[in-house]
């Protein structure tokens, strides 16, 4: 199947969604005529060996980390459940069979086939018997009822697998049995939603002579076919060296030290095979940038100094947002494209800027809402690259809109080798302007530890000055950094190291942001980043 | 300084650049073809997809606070493995 840009999104807006098999579906007996081959000796085999019987086909790939999961679940809520009790409630035999679909790296696929405990595998290489029952994403299970000659019926199919319940139901239909196959309805205990779970942890620090900035990040997340979710917490500071400009003649050079808590939340629910719905929810306490914490600092000296007073009209900030989103995603090209719509709403109390003149001290605005739309492509055009594209629009309050695009390629150069492409930019009336261009090459060095080099550079015109005639806005810059990393997998677990130089270099400060040239001022840094995962 | 229409020239022609590298990056990214699940054993590995999970990517939260043009990012749940369930 071949379908061109120009017609995805009007597929997306129609809706191409194949809904799952479910209940009876009589194919034709054709399929046991697929010959496949024996993990265990080689030898040729077909379902028709399985004539009278009933047989779950569990379609996987080592390479499939749902597929770990579901298969040893099937292995023990199915092959073993059945055994013990000489069949289904009718006394119909019912067999599992764990179909690999890859043929490379078959080391990998034993590693599979043994740490899950398959009993009975099917090599599948070409794929013959996964695109006869249209297979769309792995794991793929299909539950048959040969117990009719010469006719094979689909009692079940499922791209991913919810939970045991629904294929034990089907199972138990045959010959006229009861179902007992609801979810919590098992005697060998309950078969609960086959889910992964994860613990994620991270670090981040970015550090020059004067500012040192962190992000530390918990998150725990769970996935099943249908339904995921996940929520972080995170605590970012900020510490600053605060130096005032040589102007100043009310600054003085101090220490300021800010925290920033949040929390965050994402859920996801795919109630139709090609179709899935997105939303999330987040919320913050404390500055968002250095910066900010910066411009408060002069401003609380400049006009709450224990030397001169609190000027009149003066209010200490307190900086707080949050946002709430919603999206849907649409699986336009089945397991290798799909197109996703993103919106989200940000209310931020910012910490406010001042001017002031003969009529007193004027703040500015302190609330901003933000509307952030989002289009996203996502892309297999071939079997080594993966894509993404996004086109996002930012609506700000007393702003003009932003438009962005971030286009990506993550590249396969062979077994060992990935590259990893990144650019995008922004602009923004009047005259923002913004672009970045970033690669990763990695190379694993074995399964364990894998290597990657990292660079990335950034430059734009400057932020877009502010309603008051005191400016605070950054004037242009060129970022950018090049670092080395090392990544361990253990198992269930993996740790990434990055570190890297990183560099900031400002245009010079005119008259109106004179005031804060040691804030834009070129710096030197090291941003060095600390990952852990655990899956359960 | 440029006047108001020379102004709005300049981000008029900015406008247009980036509508006209969104297009070809869409024709670029987008693609035409499937590739099925019995070949996508190489995008499917974890280095290979665009997700959140901070043990695999190597873009930093923090840079956002010195590269302001780059907040690209974020938002609601992010891909996984497309292939996968």
């Amino acid at each position: 199947m071949s379908r061109c840009p120009a017609m995805l999104l009007s597929v997306a807006l129609l809706g191409a969604s194949v809904p799952a098999i479910r209940g009876e579906n009589t194919v034709s007996a054709d399929l046991t005529a697929i010959r496949l081959a024996s993990h265990e000796d080689g030898r040729p085999v077909s379902l028709a060996g399985f004539g009278g019987g009933i047989v779950v086909l569990d379609f996987f790939a080592y390479w499939c980390a749902p597929c770990r999961t579901v298969s040893r679940a099937l292995e023990q809520e199915v092959r073993a459940h059945y055994l013990a009790r000489g069949g289904n409630p009718a006394g119909i035999p019912v067999q599992l069979v764990s179909v690999n679909i890859e043929s490379e790296q078959p080391g990998l696929t034993e590693a599979f086939i043994r740490e899950t405990g398959l009993e009975q595998v099917w090599h599948d290489h070409d794929g013959r018997l996964y695109s006869a029952f249209r297979g769309e994403g792995l794991p793929l299970v299909v539950a048959l009822d040969l117990t009719q000659s010469g006719k094979v019926t689909i009692v079940f199919r499922s791209s991913g697998l919810e939970s045991i319940g629904p294929l034990r139901g089907a199972i138990d239909a045959i010959g006229g049995g009861g179902s007992t196959g609801s979810d919590n309805a098992s005697e060998s205990g309950p078969v609960g939603v086959l889910a992964i779970s994860a613990v994620e942890a991270l670090f981040e620090g970015n550090f020059s002579d004067d500012l040192q900035l962190t992000q530390s990040l918990i998150r725990y997340r769970s996935e099943t076919s249908r339904n995921a979710w996940d929520v972080a917490v995170g605590l970012a500071s900020i510490g600053i060296d605060y130096r005032p400009s040589p102007f100043d003649f009310l600054g003085s050079a101090t220490r300021v030290d800010e925290l920033r808590p949040s929390i965050a939340a994402n859920v996801r629910h795919r109630p139709a095979d090609r179709w899935t719905l997105l939303a999330g929810a987040g919320y913050y306490d404390g500055f968002t940038d250095y910066r900010s914490a910066w411009f408060n600092e002069y401003f609380e000296q400049q006009f709450n100094n224990p030397s001169v007073g609190t000027v009149p009209g003066f209010v200490a900030a307190d900086p707080e947002g949050f946002n709430v989103s919603g999206g849907v995603r649409h699986e336009y090209l089945p397991a290798a494209g799909f197109i996703e719509f993103n919106g989200s709403y940000q209310r931020d109390r910012i910490a406010p800027g001042y001017e002031i003149d003969f009529n007193g001290l004027t703040r500015g605005i302190d609330l901003l809402e933000s509307g952030v739309y989002r289009l996203t492509f996502e892309n297999v055009p071939h079997r080594r690259v993966r894509t993404r594209l996004d086109l996002q629009i930012t609506d700000t309050t007393e702003r003009n809109l932003r438009h962005g695009i971030n286009g990506a390629a993550n590249v396969a150069l062979g077994e060992a080798w990935t590259l990893r492409l990144l650019a995008g930019g922004a602009i923004e009336d009047p005259e923002f302007e913004a672009w970045f261009a970033g690669t990763a090459l990695e190379y694993a060095v074995s399964p364990a530890w894998q290597l990657f080099a990292s660079g990335r550079y950034y430059q734009d015109t400057g932020e877009i000055e502010n309603s008051l005639s005191f400016s605070t806005a950054a004037p242009g810059v060129r970022a950018w950094h090049a670092g080395l990393g090392i990544r361990h997998v253990a198992g269930r677990s993996v740790f990434k190291l990055f570190a890297a130089p990183y560099f900031t270099d400002y245009e010079p400060v005119d008259l109106g942001t004179l005031f804060f040239a040691n804030l834009y001022s070129d710096r030197s840094w090291v941003l060095i980043q600390a990952a852990w995962q655990f899956e359960f | 300084m440029p006047g108001p229409s020379n102004q709005n020239r300049i981000v008029g022609t900015a406008a247009g650049r980036l509508a006209l590298v969104a297009a070809l990056l869409g024709l670029v990214l987008t693609g035409c073809r499937t590739v099925p699940p019995t070949e996508q054993r190489l995008v499917s590995r974890p280095v290979m997809q665009f997700n959140e999970r901070p043990a695999f990517v190597t873009n930093s939260s923090l840079l956002s606070q010195t590269e302001p043009g780059a907040a690209v990012s974020g938002g609601g749940a992010n891909s996984g493995c497309t292939s996968c369930r």
